[in-house]
């Protein structure tokens, strides 16, 4: 852990370097073209236009039949405030306050708080503090925001208990500079996470640290019709902490300090030609593998692991969504998951229809049905309301 | 021999890179402007003429409230030397395309930023709390000032002084075009005014607050709206009023855009008697509409038809 502070700080310090030339380079711009009155010598205090754009949205769902189960059948899921605004001409920052509801109890719980520095050289920006990591389309996509009232399995199962992976760290990505008019990105994300791996998280005594690169394309088809390609990979790797009961055919005992990747792809195509009509089609591939560092068996012989990475699980979804009517919205879910350690096969039918009211509130129906090993047959039914106050920022695509 | 080899195709190398070069810097002499919409994009080709190379983020025939942003975009304001935005909340998805596109140059407060309302006298600006009940209303005002066509002169002077805050050597050149353009502009309103006499004191029924500027313009007066409220579709309670008030006051014309759905002014249409125009918000609504001008050449005509 100690080895990873002084590349921490050193990444902080090169941000503040790039982003003190940016901010040099933009004041004399500022001084060319008259000037901006410095913050130090404004004579308006207390404006209220000075305060950040706040938003809430409220997400309460109706879950018919859930209490036979012992869960609540209606609950606000949560309501989540934001807060935007500039820092200063370079910089922005962004909070999301969710209040969410578990077992009866409300708790508070950042979803996410960073600082984005918005123009450093070379086209590129960085964020440092807690956000949602990237992994296609949905999975970056707040909760409540999202095309389904519920989360694919593969997000259930392989990205933490709250069905998407935050972390603390820094993010750097960099626009690359090609002569076409498609969208090009790389990104670098470094730092620690508590919520990875779904159910396994509950057995992380520390923090784990990762490293992540995603590179992100969007290609115009046409006026109206776009594609997303884009792909990550990551490593995450516990500290002494995480210990995992693990069975398999030659071992049968208790593995120690994994170290974990994930390797992603995604796609997503979209054609929205006006305000009537819309098609997205996504597609989400997720796969982790996992290798112990070391493993002790039932008599408390532990040993070094140098095995080879092993398939842990597997996941994905697709989805469609097409909008025949301006407030009407139909849709369709397929997900998959296969669990490395169980050889247990998942997969999920969802169907959705969706009303808008406005284009601030939200009426969701939405009937699942998921079968384990092609056997057990479950169903499940949602009814989600979705509201929102004041200038959310939309989402950038 | 080798090594004359390798200078060979070290100088033809060095030579490509210069050519290469020679081209961008050639194509770099032209202004990079990026407007939300065609109608300023339009202005602004008149005002920069060969010094700019404008791109218009929205077409005309799609509704700037509903547009999904594209990271296409991002690229397009990323090399933009100025950006232009209608402003007033209309153009409000092309902040986190500013925010994407990571050029300072045209960041809000940057000299190479312009919110093309700075200067109009602003209709429909909402007095006392303003929230959500009101529909998607437009706290600082009615954003389609563009299709009042004084406000054309307007808009073209803050490009004109924009672009001269960019490139401040050809400051006499968006002068003179600035000059041509508004009494090239001065002429066609007197035209226009003359052949809309007839439009003078004329109560219409609109599909959205698109017409406000327009109708100002010619003295006409829109009654009602087609949309219950700004962006909320209406309801079968609010189409049989309409239709009662129309024939009530022998309202004799309905105004729609070409991006709303049809059917609706056309039931009403059907309903009352009244005659339904569909015209051009923005230019390029209609393959004919290639300039600001255009576009109200073609509303008048279409009105002409009454």
């Amino acid at each position: 852990m100690s080895s990873t502070r002084p590349q921490f700080v050193f990444v902080i310090l090169v941000l503040h370097l790039f982003s003190l030339s940016s901010l040099f380079s933009q004041e004399s711009q500022l001084e060319k073209s008259g000037g901006t009155t410095p913050f130090w010598r404004s004579t308006s205090f207390g404006s209220q236009a000075l305060n950040p754009d706040i938003s809430l949205i409220g997400d309460f769902l109706i879950r018919p039949g859930a209490r036979d189960s012992g869960v609540n059948a209606f609950s606000l899921r949560e309501a989540e405030l934001g807060l935007q605004a500039a820092v200063d001409p370079y910089s922005r920052a962004d909070i999301f306050l969710a209040v969410e509801e578990e077992e009866g109890k409300f708790h508070v719980d950042i979803e996410e708080a960073f600082l984005t520095f918005l123009a450093l050289p070379f086209k590129s920006q960085a964020k440092a503090g807690r956000f949602i990591m990237d992994f296609g389309r949905s999975h970056r996509t707040h909760s409540p925001e999202r095309d389904f009232s519920d989360n694919p399995l593969a997000f259930e199962k392989l990205l933490g208990v709250e069905n998407s992976m935050k972390s603390n760290g820094l993010s750097f990505n960099l626009l690359v500079p090609l002569p076409v008019s498609s969208y090009h990105e790389v990104r670098a994300e470094a730092g620690e996470t508590k919520t990875s791996f779904g159910e396994e998280s509950e057995a992380i005594k520390s923090n784990e640290r990762f490293i992540y690169a995603r590179e992100k394309n969007f290609f115009p088809l046409g006026e109206n019709l776009n594609l997303e390609l884009s792909g990550g990979f990551g490593r995450w790797q516990t500290d002494g902490g995480i210990e995992k009961v693990k069975s398999t055919s030659t071992f049968e005992g208790r593995a120690h300090d994994l170290i974990r990747s994930i390797a992603t792809g995604d796609f997503t195509l979209k054609w929205k030609p006006n305000a009537y009509r819309s098609f997205l089609l996504e597609g989400n591939l997720l796969y982790t593998f996992s290798r112990p560092l070391a493993e002790e068996n039932e008599n408390g012989e532990k040993k070094i692991k140098h095995a080879v990475n092993e398939v842990q699980t597997q996941g994905g979804f697709i989805q469609l969504q097409v909008q025949p009517l301006r407030r009407w919205y139909l849709g369709s879910r397929i997900d998959y998951l296969l669990n490395g350690d169980s050889q247990k096969e998942e997969r999920q039918y969802v169907g959705i229809l969706t009303f808008f009211p406005s284009e601030f509130s939200r009426l969701r129906f939405q009937w699942n049905r998921k079968d384990t090993d092609g056997e057990e047959r479950s169903h499940r039914f949602f009814i989600q309301l979705t509201w929102a106050l004041g200038p959310h920022r939309p989402h950038p695509f | 021999m080798i090594s004359t080899r390798l200078k060979k195709m070290r100088f033809q190398f060095l030579l490509f890179l210069f050519c290469v070069f020679s081209v961008s810097e050639m194509n770099a002499k032209a202004l990079r402007v990026v407007t939300t919409t065609e109608d300023i994009a339009s202005i602004a080709r008149f005002i920069g003429k060969d010094r700019v190379e404008v791109t218009a983020l929205v077409r005309g025939a799609q509704d700037p409230h509903y547009i999904q942003v594209r990271p296409s975009d991002m690229i397009k304001v990323s090399r933009a030397d100025l950006l232009v935005i209608v402003g007033l909340g209309l153009d409000g998805w092309i902040l986190p395309v500013i925010d994407g596109a990571r050029n300072p140059g045209v960041r809000i407060g940057a000299r190479g930023f312009l919110d093309a309302s700075s200067g109009i006298e602003l209709l429909e600006v909402p007095t006392g709390k303003v929230d959500r009940s009101l529909g998607d209303v437009h706290p600082q005002g009615n954003p389609h000032y563009w299709l009042d066509p004084s406000n054309g002169k307007i808009i073209a002077k803050n490009i004109m002084e924009s672009l001269s805050l960019v490139q401040p050597s050809e400051r006499e050149f968006f002068k003179e075009n600035f000059e041509e353009f508004s009494k090239k502009l001065d002429q066609a309103i007197i035209h226009w005014k003359e052949e809309l006499a007839f439009f003078k004191g004329k109560q219409v029924i609109t599909y959205h607050t698109t017409w406000s500027y327009f109708l100002k313009a010619f003295g006409a007066n829109a009654r009602n709206y087609v949309e219950i409220r700004a962006g909320v579709p209406a309801s079968p309670k609010h189409l049989q009023e309409l239709i009662s008030q129309i024939k009530k006051e022998k309202i004799d014309l309905i105004i729609t855009e070409p991006y709303f759905d049809i059917r609706l002014p056309e039931k009403i249409a059907a309903s009352s008697q009244a005659r339904l125009r569909v015209l051009a918000p923005s230019v390029g609504a209609f393959a004919q509409i290639k300039d600001y001008f255009d576009l109200f050449e073609y509303n008048i005509q279409e009105l002409l038809r009454l």
